[in-house]
């Protein structure tokens, strides 16, 4: 802790009785550093010669600095901090010493700098109180599940579109964009709007004129796609009909071959197999419409 | 960089394995970690908040985000720099949001103000500290925005200049000069304030 006068006395007292440990000499002698009564209590207590300004008149200095360059107190306020850090070396040490030695205010201004050299990093760590740390470990637990899941990003979103911020900033960009495909000379919708105005104004008669002609193409197409597939569905319906009688047919002759290879009459088997094999051709041409359709073979066992 | 646990066994914690642990998921290493500048993040978060309640949720959400971003730490040595940078980035933006200044003079008239990290003074060593902390916070509320931020960085975080500088996209030599005023300009309001000196 910096000193003040008091604990430089007592101080003084301990280092006469050999008490005094080194911690406590660094502190002492930045405060003789900046203060003349000190030292020359130090000079007294220790035997030493006292060299003092009593014998000048203090106002002289005052007056001449006062009518000159004016009061050097700003000049030495740059190098408190250095003061107050211990890197001031040198004759720049010296000097603000002397004035020091001569301003009481500056004086007080570098011992309060002193003090706060040292107290203000003890304020870096404030205990923020029971229960915070679990209060943290819970959210970023929190925090990292919500990252890994397929919903983090959507929550996310969901949390920037609850802001005022974004939703004023997306307004404005809409108007941008708006203003862009509308409203310039050079805009590519220009003509949009005065078209819907004018529609709008015409109570509904303007619109029959556009509607009566999308009505005529939207029925003239739909004529046009009828007649189209009317063909191609009547075609189809031939082939399907034919392949349905095939179909038919394969599978009675399907039933008739299996009781025939189960009854063990292998014979009558392999007739049934081969009609099944006419009907599956049958099926074929019907559909691909090779040919005309047939019907199932003549030959029946 | 190692610093010894509080309360731990005899082996001092290595910060730049404590931090690897932490990417690697492990929960008892983040947890560490939370402990170990919990105090700081709240000390500077409580220069920018209204309350100390406000202070917790702003340390809480620095947490957050370094708990998410700790992978993007590019050199592990600059940790607590970065730590203090996201800190006063989050506070400062819950000051635009909120639009309103820290009334910190009002906080601290009300409570006794928290204990410093530092164990073991003697009851009136304790009360004394109490008493000065309390002087020092009303005094920081005198400065400009600027300086007081500048002493809450540089004086009592311990940043350094440069860095102080990038992170209020100021120039080195202003930060400097700056820097040298608040002091002067902190310690008169001390003076001030105390009516004698400390």
């Amino acid at each position: 802790m910096t000193m003040n006068c008091a604990e430089f006395e007592r101080h003084l007292e301990r280092l006469m009785d050999g008490d005094g440990g080194e911690p406590l000499d660094r502190e002492a002698q930045r405060h003789l550093e900046i203060c003349s009564r000190c030292r020359e209590l130090e000079a007294l207590a220790l035997g030493e010669p006292v060299t003092t300004d009593e014998g000048a008149d203090p106002g002289i200095a005052a007056a001449i600095i006062g009518r000159t360059s004016g009061p050097a107190c700003g000049a030495a306020a740059e190098h408190l901090g250095d003061l107050a850090d211990g890197r001031l070396q040198g004759l720049d040490l010296d000097l603000v010493r002397i004035h020091l030695a001569h301003c009481s205010e500056c004086a007080e201004l570098a011992v309060a700098m002193q003090q706060l050299a040292r107290q203000l990093p003890s304020m870096a760590e404030v205990d923020p109180g029971p229960g915070f740390t679990a209060r943290v470990l819970r959210a970023t637990s929190e925090a990292g599940a919500r990252s890994g899941s397929p919903w983090g990003a959507r929550l996310r979103w969901a949390g920037l579109l609850l802001r005022p911020r974004f939703a004023l900033e997306a307004a404005y960009v809409g108007a941008l964009v708006l203003w862009l495909l509308f409203g310039t000379g050079i805009s590519p919708l220009r003509g949009i709007p005065a078209q819907a105005l004018a529609a709008a104004r015409s109570g509904g008669e303007l619109l029959i004129d556009y509607a009566q002609p999308a009505g005529d193409l939207v029925r003239a197409t739909r004529g046009k796609i009828v007649a189209g597939t009317r063909p191609v569905k009547a075609d189809w319906s031939s082939r399907m009909a034919g392949a349905g009688e095939a179909t038919l047919s394969l599978g009675k002759h399907g039933v008739q071959a299996v009781r025939a290879t189960i009854r063990g009459d292998f014979d009558q088997g392999t007739a049934h197999w081969e009609l099944m094999k006419g009907d599956l051709r049958s099926i074929w041409t019907s559909l691909s419409g090779r040919g005309a359709a047939t019907g199932p073979r003549a030959t029946e066992a | 960089m190692t610093k010894r646990v509080p309360g731990g066994p005899g082996e001092p914690m290595d910060h730049a394995e404590l931090l690897a642990r932490c990417r690697r998921g492990d929960q008892l290493a983040w947890e560490a970690l939370v402990r170990r500048h919990q105090a700081r993040v709240y000390g500077l978060a409580l220069h920018y908040a209204r309350d100390a309640e406000e202070a917790r949720d702003l340390a809480q959400e620095v947490f957050v985000r370094i708990y998410t971003k700790l992978g993007s730490l590019p050199d592990d040595g600059i940790f607590l720099p970065w730590l203090l940078r996201i800190t006063r980035n989050i506070c400062v933006d819950h000051l635009r949001r909120a639009k309103v200044r820290p009334v910190q003079a009002a906080r601290t008239a009300e409570e006794p103000g928290p204990d410093p990290v530092d164990p073991g003074p003697t009851p009136e060593q304790a009360w004394v500290a109490g008493d000065r902390r309390r002087l020092v916070h009303r005094a920081l509320q005198r400065l400009s925005d600027v300086n007081r931020e500048i002493i809450m960085l540089k004086e009592i975080q311990g940043l350094k200049l440069e860095e102080i500088a990038a992170l209020l996209d100021l120039p080195l030599g202003t930060v400097k000069s700056r820097s040298n005023r608040a002091r002067v300009e902190l310690a008169r309001a001390v003076i001030a304030l105390s009516g004698s000196g400390i």
